[in-house]
């Protein structure tokens, strides 16, 4: 038997996946801004012995889809592979949730409501009436606060009980009678036609006008009269705006059942969040507000991840590597493994566990910011800013998505419905400086700007943003003309982020920081070594072995940048399959060109750069070529080969470009 | 400042008599309270301005108007709608 199934459905940032995590055990990324999820998640549960499947959706507003991520919801509900949905909805918003809500009940779905975040709406006075609400409804509803794990185990009772009545529901709306009239000629021509939808609900979308599932019924029959009879109907009434009316005699039910069922508060409190807002989105204070949050962000990182925690993990990797290294002595290794192992595995993959803290950190300011609400404003600040650069304020999101990790940046950019800015931002996406690089930064900051590490941080994120906005002008200027899309945000109330999911999002990113130390990146710098120490004839880690006469080959690349020997080329290029594979594959080169001289990473950092080539190389880190998995995910969300490819290109070009400014301005200046 | 304004013939929904004022979303200022009564945007966009609650007569506040997008209260939740998008929402004011 085909093991029954749950998918949460509901508005932007109502807590599906909130709920979803609570119900399922899982460990999905959570946050407080609207399209936070933006593809499908599956996941299960045991309950009395059962176990049940549950799919978590990216939000949706209505069943009218325009977004990529949209689409996937929408989708999602019209195949009906779902037994029961259960309909999130925020407790402090019911009025427009509702308004999903009665397309669900249009469609005839079966549904259970879960009412969710109702200590938010109870701090702002509002009331419930549960019983009226199931009774209008036609549905279970459950008070839920899936943060909090409360009403889970309900809600799981009731869905699972709702899957048993599984049968069509009556669609408890009432249209115009203009509508109403339309509707039933409509419904007749489409009866009996083995479409795949109920043909009342047919007829209303295509009353509505809704060309998505217009076009999939038209797909789906060869029934002439049917096609004829749609086309038809909307030639004739191409002046009347049935969808409004549709819309409204939705929100007239929404309204009623809302009318019925909650009590808000005479005068609206006035929360915390409108206090807050009066400052964070001021006309002037906005955008230095956003400049101070990301300075501190930085500052704290740099204090507590590396100047606090930094040496303990330094300390940890470098004991550890003694003791292997007396332990291979001991046991009598042949050389090679004592080399592998101390100047590839320790120096090299070693170097990059050893920012764990400092990249656990960050991850963690950047969470707390995702969980509190700033998101969303940050979005508002930056949108009149934006579209100067023929962006909106949408974008803003994925570029701070972006300091994370490229790869979510990316995806995130589905939530724009318009297709040019969605391209634009994926373009700029590489050039938000991410996690990955952080570790790279650290080096060069600690062999030259050591008491200025969060100011150079932010120097190097802000000059990312600066050149994504340029390239976004240069790309809306060429390849996509036109003007940005409409912005549309809701601002969600500002929340305390609470630990349990500030530590799941840190940890979702710190786990496969580690994971990735463990697989790609002891690959590559394997690759590496093995490319280092041979052929057999050449001194080890010498210009004469494989990699280096490689890189003297990149050498006249990178010469204008000031990047003078052929440790640097290379180490640029491990850099493409994974960002921390810079860092690793220069410990292992150091580690073994210095081995008789015992030199840390560090100090051999400053054997081979200047203070002004090693801001060179930061920029061109910054900026160029991004890693393997963020052009893959270019490559499946453009669903083309050239675009990852022209963005593999381009970048490098910008890095170079940018490098080679930094050093030949810098060495005009007179700085080394 | 330019205040737009159209004449509509009001109609049973309104219920406000036989003339209605209609302004912009971007010509009222802070505090001021309007009923929706028409939308002059692309499909997309109307679309989705019905969808988060921008029917006609929805009861919207402006809590922001001034530089950047305008910042509304509908049904007690907060929505941001840039200056364009704004420009093309009319109301009755109330």
């Amino acid at each position: 038997m085909k093991t029954k199934r749950i998918a949460l459905v509901g508005n932007p940032n109502s807590g599906k996946t909130t709920l979803f995590n609570a119900i399922t055990g899982s460990n999905q990324h959570v946050g407080n801004w609207p399209g936070v999820t933006v593809e499908k998640k599956e996941g299960s549960f045991t309950y009395k012995g059962a176990s049940y499947d549950v799919v978590d959706l990216p939000g949706i507003y209505s069943l009218g889809a325009f977004s990529e991520d949209e689409i996937v919801s929408m989708e999602y509900i019209l195949s009906d592979d779902a037994d029961v949905i259960i309909n999130v909805i925020d407790a402090s918003n019911i009025e427009r949730n509702l308004y999903l809500t009665t397309q669900l009940l249009e469609m005839g779905k079966n549904v259970v409501i879960a009412l969710n975040m109702v200590d938010e709406a109870e701090r702002r006075q509002i009331t419930f009436d549960l019983d009226a609400m199931a009774k209008g409804l036609l549905c279970p509803v459950v008070p839920t606060v899936a943060s909090r794990s409360n009403g889970t185990e309900l809600i799981i009772k009731e869905a699972i009980g709702a899957m048993g009545k599984r049968t069509r529901r009556e669609n408890p709306l009432t249209y115009s009678e203009n509508v109403a009239h339309h509707l039933g000629h409509m419904e007749e021509l489409l009866t009996g036609k083995g479409l795949p939808y109920p043909p009342r609900w047919a007829a209303i979308k295509v009353i509505e006008g809704d060309s998505h599932v217009i076009a999939r019924l038209e797909a789906s029959t060869d029934d002439e009269e049917v096609k004829r009879g749609i086309k038809e109907f909307h030639r004739f009434h191409s002046s009347d705006n049935f969808e409004l009316e549709i819309v409204d005699s939705r929100y007239a039910f929404a309204h009623r059942i809302a009318e019925q069922t909650v009590k808000r508060p005479q005068v609206e409190v006035v929360t915390l969040t409108d206090k807050i807002d009066k400052i964070l989105i001021n006309k002037y204070l906005g955008i230095p507000i956003f400049a101070l949050i990301m300075l501190a962000v930085f500052q704290l990182t740099f204090a507590i991840g590396e100047d606090l925690l930094g040496g303990y993990a330094a300390t940890l990797v470098d004991g550890f590597g003694l003791w292997l290294e007396r332990l291979l002595s001991w046991a009598n290794a042949p050389q090679f493994l004592i080399s592998f192992m101390i100047d590839g595995v320790i120096n090299g993959v070693g170097a990059v566990v050893e920012f764990v803290p400092l990249i656990t950190v960050m991850y963690l300011l950047l969470s707390f910011l995702e969980d509190s609400g700033y998101m969303a404003r940050a979005a508002y600040v930056w949108d009149n800013l934006m579209r100067r650069f023929g962006m909106q304020g949408k974008a803003f999101i994925s570029m701070i998505i972006g300091f994370g990790c490229t790869v979510p940046a990316i995806m995130s950019a589905r939530t724009m419905d318009n297709k040019k800015d969605r391209m634009v931002t994926m373009l700029v996406a590489p050039f938000m400086s991410c996690g990955a690089k952080l570790p790279i930064y650290s080096v060069f900051i600690a062999a030259f700007f050591p008491s200025h590490g969060g100011l150079v941080l932010f120097s190097l994120y802000a000059f990312g943003i600066i050149l994504g906005l340029l390239m976004g002008k240069l790309f809306n200027k060429t390849l996509f003309k036109g003007e940005s899309s409409y912005f549309i945000m809701e601002l969600p109330p500002y929340r305390i982020p609470s630990a349990k999911s500030v530590v799941r999002n840190m940890w979702l990113n710190v786990s496969d920081f580690i994971k990735r130390a463990g697989t790609i990146i002891f690959v590559v710098v394997t690759v590496m070594w093995l490319l280092a120490v041979l052929p057999k004839a050449a001194i080890p880690y010498s210009q004469a072995s494989y990699l280096g006469r490689l890189g003297t080959l990149l050498i006249p690349v990178f010469r204008h940048a000031g990047f003078g020997t052929w440790q640097e080329s290379v180490a640029l290029f491990a850099g493409i399959p994974a960002k921390e594979a810079v860092v690793g594959t220069l410990g292992m080169l150091y580690a073994g060109q210095y081995m008789e001289e015992g030199a840390m990473l560090v100090t051999a950092v400053q054997q081979h750069f200047t203070a002004l080539t090693a801001l060179a190389y930061m920029v061109m880190v910054l900026l160029y070529t991004p890693c393997i998995a963020t052009l893959s995910t270019v490559g499946k969300e453009t669903k083309s080969l050239r675009w990852p490819m022209a963005m593999a290109l381009y970048t490098f070009v910008i890095g170079w470009v940018a490098a080679v400014m930094v050093f030949q301005i810098g060495s005009l200046l007179g700085f080394a | 400042m330019i205040i737009q304004l159209k004449l509509g013939t009001a109609n049973n929904d309104y219920g406000e008599g036989l003339m209605m004022v209609q302004v912009s979303l971007t010509n009222l200022q802070k505090g001021e309270r309007g009923k929706v009564s028409a939308i002059d945007a692309g499909k997309h966009a109307t679309k989705r301005l019905y969808e988060i609650g921008f029917n006609t007569s929805a009861h919207v506040t402006v809590i922001k108007n001034d530089a950047g997008p305008v910042v509304v209260s509908i049904n007690g939740n907060k929505v941001a709608l840039g200056r364009g998008l704004a420009h093309k929402v009319m109301l009755a004011k109330e």
